[in-house]
Order: C-alpha cells, then structure tokens, then sequence
C-alpha cells in the first residue's frame, strides 16, 4: 500500500492515534472482561472491542489513504470514543465515571463525520450548528446529569456527583431524552437532505456510509421513541441491538466503498479503452467515452494551448487552456463543486478532464482514464489548436486588409490633392499660353515658364509620394542604401550602425524601412533630441531595427496616429514593436519582423 | 559637342535628343543598352556620353558599370550618368578617381532644361556635374559638432554649388554677386575647413567631396 | 455684356487658373469661394450667371449644393467640374439640374459657353 501525500506530520499523528487506540483497546478489555451485569457476555466481549478497533484501523487507513481529509481522523476518534465508552462497564470509579458520562459521545462523532464525508468539513451552517448541538448533548448535558444523579445501584461510585437532587436529574433525564431523539432524527433528515443536494456522482461516492447512517439513526431514533412510549424492554433492546449492529458496519461500509470503487475502476478504465479503439469520428465521442467511464455526465474536456499559440485575449506568452471550438475556458476553483484533473503526454501537459468533485475521492480513477485517453486527447488538442490558429490567422489577414484599404485611400487623396490638380492647373496655363502665343508672345512665354514650374512641382511631389509608398532605392538598393538616405534627410545626426547587406524579403525591408521612417519623423517632431542611432540586426530568422534618440522621452504610443499605424503594419505580418520612452530619457523603438514565411506551428 | 546618349525609354530618350540638337549639340548615337553603349562609344569617340544608370540587360546598375568602364577604357569621353534616385554610392564610385567629366544627375534634372544642357556642356569639356540633390543629401547629413556648422548660410550656399562642379562665374551668377565676392568666399571656406587649395573647378569637386567623404 | 460666373472649388491654385482661363475666354468673375456653405451663400447674395461648382467640397457633396443652388428664386447656371472623368459620375450631373459637365484639365470660356442657353 502506498499512500501518496502522506507528511511526516501526519504520520505522526496517525501513529499517536494507533497507540491511544491500542490503548484504549486494553483498557476495554479490562473493562468489559471484570465488568458486571453485560449479557450476553460472550457477545459483548468479542463485539465491544472489535467495533472498537474496527473504526480505529478504518479510520487510520482512511487517513493515510487520504490525507488532505479529516474524515479519517474523525473515524478513528469514533473508534476511541468507542473505547471511552465501554469504560462505562468497569468497576473502576474514575474510569466507570468517564465511560458512564461521555458514553455516548461516539455517537457525537460518528454523526460529524458521516455529514462531513468525504472531506471532513461541514460546508453547510445548519450542519454546522446541528453537530455542535449534539456535541454539547454528549458531553456537557450528560455531565450535568452526573452532577445531580448518583450511579444506578451495583455500579461503582459516581465521582462527580455534587448533590443528590431530584428535581435537577429529571430535568437532564428529560433534555437528553428529548435531546437523543432530536439529534437521531435531525441526523436522519440532514443525512437525506445531503442526499438530494448530491449529484448523480456524488451519490454513487456516499451510497454506502450515507445509508448506514441513516439507518442507525433511525434505528436509534426508534429506540428512544420506544423508551418514551414505554414499549415492552424486550422490543427496545431488540431494535437497540440492531441500531449497534448497524453501527458497527459503518466502517464495513467505507471498506466496501473502496473495493468498490477500485473494481469498478478497473472495469471504467477497460471499458474506456476498448471504447476508444473506436472513438474517431465525431466532436465530442471522446467526451462521451470518459463521460460514461467516470459516469459524471457533466465532464467536460479542456485543451491545452501552449504560449504563443494566440488565443485571443491572452497575453503572447502566457499559455491557456480552451474547449474544443477554440474558446478559452476557465478551470474550476476548489469549493466549487467542481475540480479538474490534467492529463500529461510524455511529460508535455496535454488536457484538463473537468469533473464533478466527487470524483476528488478516486484520483486513481480519473489518471488512468485520462491516461488511456492521453493519445486521443492528444490528437483532439492539435485539432483545437488548429481552429485557434485559424481564427488567428482569419483576424490578422483582416487587420491587413484594413491597413492596405487605409494606405490605399490615403494615396488616392494625396495624388488627387497634390500632383492631380497641379498637372490641371498646368494644362490650363499651357492652354491659355497656346492662345496667346500670337497675340502676346511675352505673356506667353511667361505663362509657359509658369506652366513649367507646376510640372516640376508635380514631379517633386510625385516623387515624395513615391517615397512615401516604396522608394525605388529601397527595390533597386536595398535597406543600406535606403536608410542612408532616409538618415541625411533627417534634420538632426543620425548614427546609422551595421545593416545587414543581404537583401531581405521585400515585405521585410519594407517594414523595417517605415519604421525608421516613421521612427525619425517622430523624433523630428516631438523628441527634442540631440542624435538619433538607428541599428538592423538579423538575429535568427527576425530582422530587429531599433531606433533609439536622446531626447525627452514620454512617448505615447496611443497618441499618435503614425505609430498606431506602424503597430498595424506589423502585426499584420506577424511583426512586433515595442516602445521604450521613459521620461527625460529618451525614446527606443524597436521592431522585431520575422524573415521567414510564418507557419502557424513554427512560432516560438 | 559630339553626344551619345544610352537610355532604354525611348520616350526619354528622344527628348533628350531634341534638346541637345536644338542646343546646338551633334547627336552621333543612340544605345538601348549598356552593351551598345560601349561598343557606340567605342566606335565614335564622342566628346560625352549621357548614360542612364538603369539599363538592360539587368535593369540594376548596368548603365553605371558601363560608365566605368568607359572611363577606363575611353578616358577622354565625358560621363554624364543620369539616375532615378540619389545614391551616394553612385557618387562616390564615379568621382572616387577624379571629378573631371564626369557628372551625375537625377533623371527628373532634364526637364530644367538651361540647367541641364549647362551640366552637359560642362561635363563634356572636362569639368564636373553633381546633381543638386545629390550635394544637398551629402550636405545635408547632420554631425554631432558639425564644422559645416562654422560657416554662413551664404558660405554653405557657395560650398554647395563648389560641390555641384560649377565655376566662381557660375556662382556669381546663380547667388547674383560679383566674382570677387565668390572668391572671398571660397577662399574663407578652404581656410575654415581646412581645406587644400585647388585650381580647377573638378579638382575643388574632388577636395570637397573627400572632405564630405570623410565627414560621414 | 460679359456673363458674370462664381468659381466654387477648394483647391486655390485651380481657382487662379480658372479665373485666368474665364476672363481670357470672355466671363467676368464676380467671386470665388472654397466650400459649399460659402459657395451657396455667395451665389444667393452675387446673382451671377453662372456658376462652376467642383464636385469633391470639404464640407458637402457638390450634387446637392447644386440642388440646393437651383433652389434660389432664379438661379444661375451650374456647371459642374472635377478633376475626374464625367463618366465616374454617370446620371448625377444630369439628376441634380447642372447645365453639363467640364473636365478641369479641358476647361476653357468656350467649354463653359457651350453648356449655357
């Protein structure tokens, strides 16, 4: 048996539990074997003890097996209870005091412990209150009656007892009458209430204890009706005897429960596998496969995205998991009632199986399900991871678009604005000047020079737009040249480092020889700098330029339109800028481009 | 002067034909390519060649490595290389031996007209011709503790039409002084610069550009 | 009687061209204005004869000024003109009670006489 998750801690304290229990165990022995008036005597002795060491070792292996809940614990204290209890039947007074008060306080805790199965934490407030109220039932109320009720004759001395008072004793008599059939039933109702708050799952995990409980409270919950009616003693020790029977299978139960659970696990699993030799076809037959082996039909399947993968709306370096259509999904947070459980291939994380908490209790379970599905997660994870990169690449392909409609307008209205009316009002001067030529050849000849000076506007203002769309030296030359150039024009020194000589993908050079453009302009503009550096390095398959001045700093990338526009440009061909501009000192831009043709897998 | 020209858009190049005829120039040949080029040269010997830099076969820098080669080959023929864009590294590869006849204009410069046909006279009796813009980009490259920054704005009007190739008569004229007021100039230049004295015209080219050169 | 004509249009070197091109064709310019609102306002207080209008204004579509413009109580003649072709525009002209279209690069006193009465 190996018990992962187990602490030295918690070691410890099931090894402090064992030798209480062993102790307790004596000292029951001891008692129920001198002790008087236990018929039948040979039942008892055999059944006391072994109830005893049946919670305590349950509940010890309960612990180990699950350490992160205190349902196990909780076992073993009913079994010392137990003990303490069966002290009621020695001849000692301390201890024949101490079992004869607290003697019914295991009934106490095995009543916390089934409410707060599997975890050992009681979520609901009525649960809550109800388990305190019955703790002050089985110790402070009996306590209360020891104090005013002298032992039954024939048992050894009451050592509490203050005084004799009748009144007093009947008082407690009646409140733990009352009070035992109020904890009986309020068990028995909170028990079923916890039943129909279960989910499917949930309840295949409590069946067992669930029932057990229910029946020993009612069966105790009989009893006291029985005593208060005044039943015949002959029926209400019967149904007594069957209460305590119950009881005693409690553990029996838990153990059952788990054998249970392993067996079936092993029949889910086997099902699993053979099921998904067939699984191929269809979104969501895997889904149903595990659905159906861990019988929680509200599974559900979560893909892993590594970083880098863009699903939309996370952060490029952070990874993420998504369901099967590409949405990212949000796994469940504990108390939730629902838990997730990932499933690794070859030491890469590949899913999460998300599933009812109930599910929490057979953690063998849903590995082994998850690892017999591995494969086909595997396979239904690339599928999704595909659909993201598709999605991706449908949104980048629009931004691009977006971006050439803008330029394309923009161009439009600077051709139609600038060189379009000036080679207009050049035909028109012409014309007139051809009118003239006989009648005024001065004017003529004046208005000829005019019209010459328009066309050699048009043509400079042509050529800037030339530049302004892909400057031939930048086709012709490539980004050395073209930067040199973009560098003299520039109104400050401007610090050219190493370019790279070879020739670049056009789409590349291009980019990177707007950036600087644009980079400098801005410089120009608003930096009030001294000097500019301008620097393409090829790291890898990635051209980065970088731009850097010492001016003052402060830029605000959302601000202008001209550095919104170079993140567009960019990203649509899977490039990046980063903006540096810390006040007071200086500006850096950088742009990273990636050379090679972009596959959606070849993304780091 | 006896002209051939090498320029591969007949549209272009018919109009630079009529011009050079109407300027009183003889027109001995016209090429399509860089090859025919060498070989119309080779075979008129003319007194200048105007050569587009652009040309078949590759259309990248044939018309520029055909101009080298004539230099070397026919030295007493003038360049006069025409180019879409300025590049300096044309600049330099045709002036790095020496300035005279050679020249280098951007193609738009055709169309000033007197200004054109004065660089091709020039060119072609041994002076030197470097497209305004050309000068204006090599000026133009801002230094931190620029020394171009000693000099007047009308110092840096003379040093760039030096730099164009054209005479101290020339400047005159362009800046509308005298010739004297130019020579005070340029000699105040080449003192602030530390420049050596030239005599000739391509050789005060020369000077300035390896001082730009140099600068860069 | 030289007719008298109103240059509407928001390019400025084009409205010295064409008031050169007009007088030397025979019209008298009574004014100029850069957009629609002025443009209208200028034809309601000048009574010219006609009117040149460009089609592409800053601040309205030159079709519905010249709506608007033949909307005065007896309005001038508007002729349309546009650095484009009369072809891009199809029945607009015609729909929106200009005389005729003129290409900017064609215009001359003659083109313009040719479309009035």
């Amino acid at each position: 048996m190996s018990f992962p998750g187990l602490t030295a801690g918690k070691r410890a304290g099931i090894a402090a539990i064992g030798f209480v229990g062993l102790l307790g165990l004596a000292a029951a022995i001891v008692a129920v074997v001198t002790g008087t008036d236990l018929t039948p005597r040979w039942l008892v002795i055999l059944l006391v003890p072994l109830i005893g060491v049946a919670f305590t070792a349950t509940g010890m292996y309960a612990w180990a097996r699950r350490p992160e809940s205190w349902f196990g614990l909780q076992m073993s204290l009913v079994g010392l209870a137990w003990f303490l209890a069966t002290l009621g039947g020695s001849d000692e007074p301390v201890l024949f005091t101490l079992g004869w008060v607290f003697g019914s306080l295991y009934a106490a805790v095995v009543i916390h412990a089934l409410l707060g199965f599997p975890t050992g934490r009681l979520t609901s407030p009525v649960d809550r209150a109800f388990v305190i109220a019955i703790y002050a039932l089985t110790t402070v109320v009996p306590l209360a009656q020891a104090l005013v009720v002298p032992s039954p004759a024939g048992y050894p001395r009451n050592l509490v007892l203050i005084s004799d008072d009748s009144g007093l004793a009947g008082i407690a008599s009646a409140v733990l009458q009352y009070g035992s059939l109020f904890a009986a039933g309020g068990a028995v109702v909170l028990l079923l209430a916890r039943w129909a708050r279960a989910t499917p799952p949930q309840r295949r995990l409590l069946a067992p204890l669930l029932w057990c409980g229910v029946a020993t409270a009612t069966l105790l919950t009989l009893t006291v009706i029985g005593e208060l009616l005044h039943l015949p003693e002959g029926v209400v020790n019967a149904v007594d005897l069957a209460g305590v029977a119950i009881f005693a299978s409690v553990p029996l139960a838990f153990l059952a429960g788990i054998v249970r659970s392993n067996l079936s696990r092993g029949q889910s699993v086997g099902q699993l596998v053979a099921r998904l030799g067939g699984v191929g076809g269809g979104r969501g037959s895997l889904r149903d496969a595990l659905s159906s082996a861990l019988r929680d039909r509200s599974l559900a399947i979560a893909y892993w995205m590594p970083a880098a993968t863009g699903v939309p709306g996370t952060p490029p370096d952070q990874g993420r998991y998504v369901d099967a259509s590409g949405a990212a999904v949000e796994l469940p947070r504990p108390g939730s009632g629902r838990s997730f459980t990932e499933v690794e291939r070859e030491g890469r994380r590949v899913a999460a199986i998300i599933h009812d908490s109930s599910l929490d209790e057979e953690p063998e379970l849903v590995r082994a399900a998850g690892a017999a599905a591995a494969l086909t997660l595997e396979n239904e994870r690339l599928d999704a991871e595909l659909r993201v990169q598709i999605a991706e690449v449908r949104a980048s392909r629009a931004r691009l678009l977006d971006v050439v409609t803008r330029e394309r307008r923009r161009i439009e209205r600077d051709l139609h604005d600038g060189a379009q009316q000036r080679l207009v009002a050049l035909a028109l001067t012409l014309g007139i000047a051809e009118q003239q030529v006989d009648s005024d050849p001065a004017s003529a000849q004046a208005l000829i020079r005019e019209a010459r000076g328009e066309a050699r506007l048009a043509l400079e203002e042509l050529r800037e737009l030339a530049r302004g769309i892909h400057p031939a030296i930048l086709t012709d030359r490539g980004l050395g040249p073209a930067l040199e150039a973009l560098a003299s024009r520039a109104p400050l020194p401007v610090e050219l480092g190493d370019v790279p000589r070879e020739r670049l993908p056009a789409a590349v050079e291009g980019a990177a020889y707007f950036v600087v453009a644009e980079a400098l302009a801005n410089v120009a503009k608003y930096a009030r700098a001294s000097c500019a550096a301008v620097a393409v390095r090829r790291v890898n398959g990635t051209a980065v330029v970088e731009v850097r001045d010492d001016g003052v700093g402060g830029a605000d990338p959302s601000a202008g339109s001209g550095l919104r526009g170079l993140q567009d440009r960019l990203s649509a061909i899977d490039g990046r800028l980063a903006i540096t501009s810390l006040s007071g000192m200086g500006t850096t831009i950088r742009a990273e481009i990636p050379c090679l043709p972009t596959t959606t897998t070849s993304r780091r | 002067m006896r002209v051939v020209i090498a320029e591969d858009s007949v549209l272009l190049r018919e109009g630079i034909v009529r011009l050079l005829e109407e300027a009183g120039h003889e027109v001995v040949g016209q090429a399509g390519d860089a090859e025919d080029l060498v070989r119309k040269v080779t075979a008129h010997r003319p007194d200048i060649a105007i050569v587009d830099v652009r040309m078949p076969p590759t259309n990248t820098d044939d018309g520029l490595r055909a101009a080298l080669e004539l230099r070397e080959r026919t030295p007493e023929t003038s360049v006069l290389v025409l180019s879409q864009y300025v590049e300096e590294g044309y600049a330099h590869e045709l002036i790095g031996g020496g300035a005279a006849g050679v020249g280098y204009l951007l193609k738009d410069r055709v169309a000033d007209v007197e200004r054109f046909v004065d660089a091709v006279a020039r060119v072609g009796e041994g002076g030197s011709a470097l497209d305004p813009e050309v000068v204006a980009q090599l000026l133009g490259r801002r230094r931190r503790d620029d020394p171009l920054d000693a000099l007047t704005p009308r110092e840096r009007e003379v040093i760039a039409l030096m730099a164009e190739g054209r005479s101290n008569s020339a400047i005159a004229q362009e800046l509308v002084v005298t010739e004297r007021a130019v020579e005070k100039h340029v000699t105040s230049i080449f003192g602030k610069l530390s420049l050596p004295p030239a005599a000739q015209d391509h050789r005060r080219v020369l000077a300035v550009l390896r001082y730009l050169d140099a600068r860069a | 009687m030289a007719r008298t004509i109103l240059i509407v249009d928001d390019h400025p070197s084009f409205r010295t061209s064409a008031r050169r091109v007009l007088e030397a064709g025979g019209f008298a310019v009574v004014g100029e204005a850069a957009d629609g609102a002025s443009g209208y306002a200028a034809a309601r207080d000048l009574h010219p004869d006609v009117v040149l209008l460009d089609v592409g204004l800053p601040d309205a579509d030159g079709f519905r000024v010249a709506g608007c413009i033949n909307g005065l109580a007896d309005p001038p003649s508007v002729v349309i003109v546009s650095s484009r072709d009369s072809s891009d525009f199809g029945p607009l002209v015609a729909r929106c009670g200009a005389r005729g279209f003129v290409a900017k690069a064609d215009l001359s006193g003659a083109a313009v006489a040719a479309l009035l009465p």
